[in-house]
């Protein structure tokens, strides 16, 4: 690194420069030397214009101890010559850092923060982690509301611990992006969902009614425990929502007649209860006493009407969904085996996306328990490739698209599926659409 | 000795204008900081050595407003005479 330059070198780029001999620009450079030391013995001063001021300084005497014999002895006072660049040469001298400037620092800057400054990038890094934690206080809250109905039925219950370990990945992807604040709000948009799609998962393969029965008196348990860990100051939020969900499918169930139009209001609701939840809040609750009663009422009396039985069901599953989240957490690591027993549709991705197809796919099916058709059309048709694309514009709708081209607005989850929407209930216009091409599954085989 | 008499002087012994001094003595200031980098030194026998150091930033407090002030990095030029001038200066 560092270097020692003789005369001889700047005496050749001096005469290069100056377009002198070497000899005349050597002459100089003695010279130069030679009158400084003749100027700090005469004058003991010597001022050089572009360059500097040598100058003679008295040091005075002074003690000083030997180091390896602690003697003390005289340093005798004499004089040393100092040199002062000129503001010209000093500027020169500090090309390389002439950008930086001199910058007052704020009075509420603590010595902490300056010290700080240079491990500043570790810092960012620090936010990011603190998701999964969230996450994990969830789980553990409601697991704390775990009633007694824990794997009543274990046929169902390999299903759910992969639904809820995708609104957990969920979780996980989400909130970094977005701030800190918005964390609260993706929880519960996942939970909400894990209790929707629970509901419905567990409503196509169809609890007997014999077990109904034994499990529907704990069902007005459930909504309980989990208000009363809300007393936790984070919490409330997160667990009022899922409560309320479960609610609103048990009212769904309660009227089926006019399914369909409380199948959209419903929907309606998850959006305006962000806003005016305790007025939900409290109307629901209402509901879901009403529910309670009623399924009291049908253990008396035996199960025989259809439409009986399946009301008891959807009670039923919202009891589970709250005890499934408890499991889910719990067994994590067998989830991925069970993602495709869940869903009939083999195509599933990992991660967050499984959400949104899994999301589609309630949506189909809680089309068609509305309109009390067969589910016929689930999962009976593969994805063979890209049939044509299509351009969203202002009006569009995915149901409309899918009735369109296919014929049924239940092939929307086809539509969903292969184009892998980060929300499906919200596709921006403009946004170019893959309409996958279908075939169905015994041909395919065939 | 101030700076018109030390050009004058040094005009003469190199067979020179003092204004032509005056140039060099500028482009001898200029080589120097181009060919001297961080921690390089230039040293002149008999005379001193002359030294490219850095200094590292700083915070700065105003004494009399209490301000703070950071203060960049830089380099500076130091100079350090030769044992053999010091000796040359303590004769009289």
């Amino acid at each position: 690194m560092s270097r020692k330059i003789l005369p001889a070198e700047l005496v050749e780029i001096i005469a290069r420069n100056e377009g002198i001999t070497k000899k005349k620009s050597e002459a100089f450079m003695r010279a130069f030397f030679e009158v400084v030391e003749e100027g700090l013995r005469t004058d003991s001063f010597v001022k050089i214009k572009g360059f500097g001021t040598f100058k003679l300084v008295n040091v005075s005497e002074r003690e000083s101890v030997n180091i390896s014999t602690g003697e003390r002895f005289q340093i005798s006072g004499h004089t040393k010559v100092s040199f002062l660049p000129d503001t010209a040469f000093k500027d020169l001298i500090n090309r390389p850092f002439s950008h930086f400037e001199t910058i007052l620092i704020p009075d509420s800057t603590t010595q902490e923060e300056l010290d700080a400054i240079s491990e500043a990038p570790i810092e960012e890094a620090e936010e990011a982690p603190e998701a999964p934690e969230v996450v994990e206080v969830i789980s553990e809250s409601v697991a704390t509301t775990t009633s007694s109905v824990t794997l009543e039925s274990n046929t169902e219950t390999p299903v759910f611990p992969n639904i809820a370990q995708t609104s957990e990945e969920d979780n996980v992807e989400e909130t970094p992006i977005h701030l800190e604040e918005k964390e609260v709000e993706s929880t519960e948009e996942s939970l909400i969902e894990d209790v929707k799609i629970e509901s419905l998962q567990s409503h196509e393969t169809t609890l007997e009614a014999t077990e109904v029965t034994e499990i529907s008196p704990n069902n007005t348990m459930t909504p309980t425990p989990v208000e009363d860990t809300a007393t936790i100051p984070q919490q409330p939020l997160e667990e009022t929502v899922p409560t309320t969900e479960c609610q609103q499918q048990l009212h769904i169930s309660s009227t089926p007649i006019d399914s369909t139009e409380n199948e959209m209001n419903s929907t309606d609701n998850n959006n305006k209860s962000k806003n005016s939840r305790t007025l939900m809040w409290g109307i629901l609750w209402i509901i879901s006493l009403i529910i309670a009663y009623l399924a009291g009422y049908h253990r008396i009396i035996p199960l025989d009407a259809d439409f009986h039985n399946e009301e008891v069901t959807e009670v039923n599953v919202a009891s589970v969904s709250t005890d499934t989240l408890q499991v889910a957490t719990d067994t994590l690591a067998t989830a991925t085996d069970t993602l495709t027993t869940s869903s009939p549709i083999n195509l599933l991705p990992a991660g967050a996306d499984t959400l949104s197809v899994i999301r589609g796919i309630d949506k189909a099916t809680a089309e068609k328990l509305a309109q009390g058709q067969p589910q016929v059309k689930v999962g009976s048709f593969l994805i063979i490739g890209t049939f044509r694309k299509h351009t969203m514009r202002s009006g569009d709708t995915l149901f409309k698209l899918a009735r369109s081209v296919y014929g049924h607005k239940d092939y929307v989850k086809y539509i969903i599926l292969y184009n892998q929407f980060p929300n499906p209930d919200n596709v921006y216009i403009g946004t170019e659409i893959l309409l996958p091409q279908l075939v169905e599954k015994e041909e395919c085989a065939g | 000795m101030n700076s018109k008499e030390f050009f004058a002087e040094v005009a003469a012994r190199a067979e020179l204008t003092p204004k032509e001094a005056q140039t060099m003595a500028s482009t001898l200031a200029l080589t120097i900081a181009d060919n001297l980098n961080e921690g390089d030194s230039f040293s002149v026998q008999g005379f001193g050595n002359f030294e490219v150091k850095k200094k590292m930033e700083r915070i700065m407090v105003n004494p009399t407003t209490k301000q703070r002030h950071l203060v960049p990095p830089k380099l500076a030029i130091s100079f350090k005479m030769s044992n053999v001038l010091k000796d040359k200066l303590q004769q009289p």
